[in-house]
């Protein structure tokens, strides 16, 4: 090959590249006008430049190596909106935000296992008599679910208007105060909460959702082996320091107001 | 350099680029995916710079990591002169049938283009680099991208047959 043709290889190249000047644009374009031979080598080059792009198309095709994918899954989970799905966790406490972090991986599988559903379709008339209960999480102590939370033993089945039903399972004492897991289902879906006196009443720190089933309410609390609750019993394993509080000195906290809580002791 | 906002999902979206990128460099797709694999933890960990496109860093994050690669390897085989005569991982015979065969054909003619003649063409074709782009990233006069790209083109166009029609 000769010096003069890599010459018009190159130039053919970059004219194909849209890297020559106007000027040097229009002699080539003058040149694959009157020689057949360069409009050829014009087409053989253009030809080659897709070729390349398209080979690099055949990864798409590859399945990504584990290691890659674990790695973009990692990135979709640290990314994922919380409120976007049907397990909502309220950025409560520190520890329930970096327990959240550590296991998207499990509550993004339960929002892909049951669908989307909100804490509206699962407590619709808590939703619509609590406004804001989204936004900031919190079970007021004084109506629907709030109150059973602050007065109904574990095991008890309430319900609180409109076919919603919460049943306690059990409280437990954790580093920032009591918390209560319960259940609560309508007609259209049931959910499972950890929800933790504060202030103001009970604050939800985690809830998972899935569509109702004929399950009722009063069956004994257990270790589910849906997706949701699972994503409930990993919490719990992060949030509870001690085992579940006994039915007496359940008794005796409702009995007394739930005192000894991080806001009462300046009190 | 702090993480900016919404760097994980722009990573996400740029992963299927830089596959096709890695994969245009490393002519293997497991090779492809550890590159891609290290740019990616490269920019979670050392972060990017505000002002730039994350698609265009993580190419030369890419490009870099695979230079590094090349170097290591060519210390290996300088090391232990075997290793030069081993094939280098393509796909299976099974992927590659029937009226795939022309695809094969420019595969191979792909894989054997000298390494920085596949550079070139990946910077600016996968990547989209202009040639000044180029030249600077790869450390090499704008005139010498341009004859590269000139002379790889025509290496493919000659192996794969298409100058004949």
């Amino acid at each position: 090959m000769t010096d003069d043709m890599k010459d018009l290889d190159s130039r053919l190249s970059a004219y194909l590249d849209g890297e020559l000047s106007a000027a040097e644009s229009q002699d080539i374009e003058a040149l694959i006008a009157s020689d057949p031979q360069a409009a050829a080598r014009l087409q053989a080059l253009a030809t080659a430049r897709a070729d390349f792009e398209t080979s690099s198309h055949e990864i798409d095709e590859i399945p990504m190596s584990a290691s890659l994918a674990a790695t973009l899954e990692r990135l979709e989970d640290a990314d994922e909106d919380r409120s976007d799905g049907n397990v909502i966790a309220f950025p409560v406490w520190q520890r329930a935000a970096s327990f959240m972090k550590q296991h998207r991986a499990v509550a993004a599988s339960v929002a892909v296992a049951t669908g989307a559903m909100t804490l509206q379709t699962a407590i619709p008339a808590q939703v619509a008599s609590v406004e804001g209960l989204p936004a900031n999480g919190t079970l007021y102590a004084d109506s629907g679910i709030g109150r059973v939370l602050e007065a109904s033993a574990s095991g008890t089945t309430e319900s609180v208007g409109d076919g919603v039903t919460v049943t306690p399972r059990f409280t437990f004492a954790s580093d920032d105060g009591f918390c209560r897991v319960a259940d609560t289902t309508s007609e259209a879906a049931q959910a499972r909460f950890v929800a933790c006196r504060e202030d103001a009443g009970w604050r939800v720190a985690i809830a998972t959702f899935s569509a109702s089933t004929s399950g009722s309410p009063d069956a004994p609390y257990r270790t589910a082996s849906q997706a949701g609750a699972e994503s409930v019993e990993t919490f719990l394993d992060s949030a509870m320091t001690n085992a579940p509080l006994g039915a007496q000195e359940e008794a005796d906290l409702i009995d007394t107001g739930w005192p000894g809580q991080p806001s009462d002791q300046g009190e | 350099m702090s993480k900016r906002p919404g760097l994980n999902a722009e990573i996400i979206e740029a992963v299927p680029h830089l596959r096709r990128f890695a994969y245009s460099l490393t002519r293997a797709a497991a090779d492809a995916d550890d590159l891609v694999q290290s740019a990616v933890e490269r920019v979670l960990d050392r972060g990017v710079p505000d002002d730039v496109e994350l698609k265009k860093w993580m190419f030369r994050v890419c490009r870099n990591l695979w230079i590094d690669k090349l170097r290591a390897a060519k210390t290996r085989m300088d090391a232990v002169p075997e290793l030069k005569a081993q094939p280098t991982d393509t796909l299976s015979t099974e992927q590659v049938a029937g009226d795939q065969m022309m695809m094969a054909r420019t595969r191979e003619a792909i894989d054997a283009l000298p390494p920085a003649y596949r550079e070139v063409m990946t910077v600016v074709g996968i990547g989209g680099a202009s040639y000044k782009e180029a030249a600077a990233m790869l450390d090499t006069p704008i005139g010498t991208i341009m004859s590269r790209l000139g002379r790889a083109r025509a290496m493919l166009a000659e192996r794969t047959g298409y100058h004949d029609g």
